[in-house]
């Protein structure tokens, strides 16, 4: 465990992260113990962000230390992907195109391990219903900014449903508009309000835990 | 400014904002699209003309019946371009004539930019790169629709319907971080703080002298301080106390210079930094909320200080029942008001919300008041 990479992750310090990075991958690291090393970073600064001591910018920041590490090493971000914490297929529904909030919880979840498949914006319900058969996801994430989108968030819970595979998935709502209440309405599993909310429901999704 | 009126919604907007009672809690319409789409017009036709806009908010006002005013009497989708430096697709042209508009947040802004804001000063900048790298003409638009201020101004007070801004105050962070995106203007925050700080400064100057010298010389009573992205939960207090607050500060102590009511359009949460909000001029601000600060943590902390406006969700308006729009609203003025709040939805109305919901949030300030 290399403390020192952990904390400057922590702290946000990134050319002291790329220099940790650079000093373990010289003494002969292999890039899974230096991955590990940064994701317990990623973990603390979930932790510091569900006590309110971050906020979404560390987690922005954190997430871009994070891949410029793995970059540091030679690798992209599928490289976070452990094989451990399962496939989240994500995407902006139908008719709305807004992406900012998507791409945060895509990067924060693949810095937490996660692989992720990101289908982009104004995403039809067919799209999502292939991605989780080719992917075999146990988790779908739908993003929305307009109200106006909802319509479409329910028919791609209803097509996957058709698709019978409405029971293998758990199907999670995000964006400025939505609730718990919008969740059950629409017949989706949960509602998350930020990007830690994503990766603790994702966990909890395919390990039955926390994040 | 809100000046004494025999008018009963007058006289209950200006009392909400001195927190004095209320023989009932101010029901304030902010619609926009909504107006255009519960009168049965295109958005394409709505956004034709700010005085066609201005008529469907009337229209809109009066289908309501019982609402006390509207936020904004009027609007042009380039002003979206021109508070946040990002493109929209426009209903009739980039989106089918009745769809909604879209904000396409591409990240139009570089680095590099921030040299050229200094060099060229704000102004210059904000024309060239919105003509340039957003959309010919979009500039010009804005400049057109602020022309028709007066126009649109004695149409509504010719209808009798009262409202409550005809400006948006714009933050230099909105504005760049528009621009860069969220994300990249974080880790611009992060890497380049003195940079950003320093074009911060270069804009801030003048920055907004027409919007508030605008809306005093129209006698309008408010005029927005916008923030989205410069909320509390967004950013981490370093930055929020570098990068927001001093700017935020300031221009509320401008507005409320020039007589105009500060309208502190707060979506997001902001329920951190509440506390700061004590800092400014008692009695004479608006907080406009958008259900995602918590309203009654607004009531604790600044129920003494300033008006609390809001905060019906827009989910709850587009996808709840009437029932339920209802009791949100009845239990919202229990614990919120009577005095201090004026009722709205949290942000916009949605364009799907039905009226029979807009109907319910209003009939329960009138049931309450009863």
């Amino acid at each position: 465990m290399n403390e020192s990479l952990t904390t400057a992750l922590v702290e946000m310090r990134e050319d002291d992260v790329l220099a940790a990075v650079r000093a373990a991958k010289e003494t002969g690291a292999a890039p899974a113990e230096i991955i590990a090393d940064l994701q317990a970073g990623m973990k603390q600064i979930g932790d510091k962000y569900e006590a309110e001591e971050y906020y979404l910018s560390e987690l922005i920041m954190s997430a871009e230390i994070f891949k410029r590490a793995l970059e540091e090493l030679g690798l992209d971000e599928s490289a976070a992907d452990t094989g451990t914490r399962g496939t989240v297929v994500l995407g902006t529904v139908h008719t709305d195109i807004h992406d900012i909030g998507k791409n945060i919880v895509v990067s924060v979840l693949s810095a937490n391990g996660f692989k992720v498949v990101d289908l982009g914006v104004d995403v039809p319900a067919q799209k999502f219903v292939e991605a989780v058969q080719e992917s075999g996801a146990g988790v779908v994430g739908l993003s929305c900014l307009l109200t106006t989108a909802f319509p479409a968030m329910r028919e791609t819970i209803a097509a996957l449903a058709e698709a019978g595979l409405r029971d293998t998935v758990t199907v999670m709502i995000g964006g400025g508009p939505v609730s718990a209440d919008l969740a059950q309405q629409l017949g989706a599993d949960a509602a998350g309000a930020s990007a830690q909310e994503a990766v603790i429901l994702a966990a909890k999704a395919v390990e039955g835990g926390a994040a | 400014m809100i000046a004494p009126s025999s008018d009963p919604r007058w006289e209950r907007l200006r009392k909400a904002v001195a927190l004095e009672p209320v023989d009932k809690v101010p029901v304030c319409l902010e619609g926009v699209a909504w107006s255009a789409r519960v009168i049965g017009m295109s958005l394409k036709e709505f956004l034709s003309d700010p005085l066609v806009a201005a008529q469907a908010n009337i229209d809109a006002f009066e289908l309501v019946g019982n609402a006390d005013c509207v936020n904004n009497p009027t609007f042009d989708l380039s002003s979206l371009p021109f508070l946040w430096m990002t493109g929209v697709k426009r209903p009739g042209f980039e989106v089918g004539e009745d769809e909604p508009w879209q904000v396409e947040e591409s990240g139009h802004m570089t680095t590099d930019d921030y040299d050229r804001i200094i060099e060229m000063g704000w102004p210059a900048f904000q024309a060239q790169f919105l003509n340039e790298r957003i959309r010919p003409g979009v500039f010009e638009e804005f400049i057109s629709f602020l022309q028709a201020g007066p126009a649109v101004v004695e149409k509504v007070n010719a209808s009798g319907m009262p409202y409550l801004s005809m400006a948006i105050i714009i933050q230099p962070f909105e504005s760049l971080c528009g621009g860069r995106t969220f994300s990249q203007f974080v880790l611009d925050l992060y890497r380049m703080p003195d940079k950003v700080e320093e074009v911060m400064g270069s804009m801030f100057q003048g920055l907004n002298d027409a919007a508030i010298g605008g809306s005093a010389a129209l006698g309008a009573p408010g005029a927005w301080i916008g923030g989205w992205r410069s909320a509390s939960k967004m950013l981490a207090q370093p930055l929020w106390d570098r990068f927001v607050w001093p700017y935020v500060s300031e221009l509320v102590k401008q507005v409320d210079a020039a007589g105009v009511i500060p309208i502190l359009h707060f979506d997001s949460d902001w329920t951190r930094d509440l506390p700061r909000l004590l800092e400014l001029p008692a009695k004479k601000c608006i907080l406009s909320l958008d259900s995602m600060t918590d309203i009654r943590k607004a009531k604790e902390i600044l129920g003494d200080h300033m008006c609390i406006m809001g905060d019906v969700p827009p989910a709850l308006l587009s996808s709840g029942t009437p029932e339920q729009v209802y009791d949100y609203s009845s239990k919202l003025i229990a614990d919120v008001g009577p005095s201090g709040l004026i009722l709205q939805s949290g942000c916009d109305i949605p364009v799907d919300a039905p009226l029979e919901n807009v109907k319910a949030m209003a009939n329960a300030a009138e049931d309450a008041a009863s």
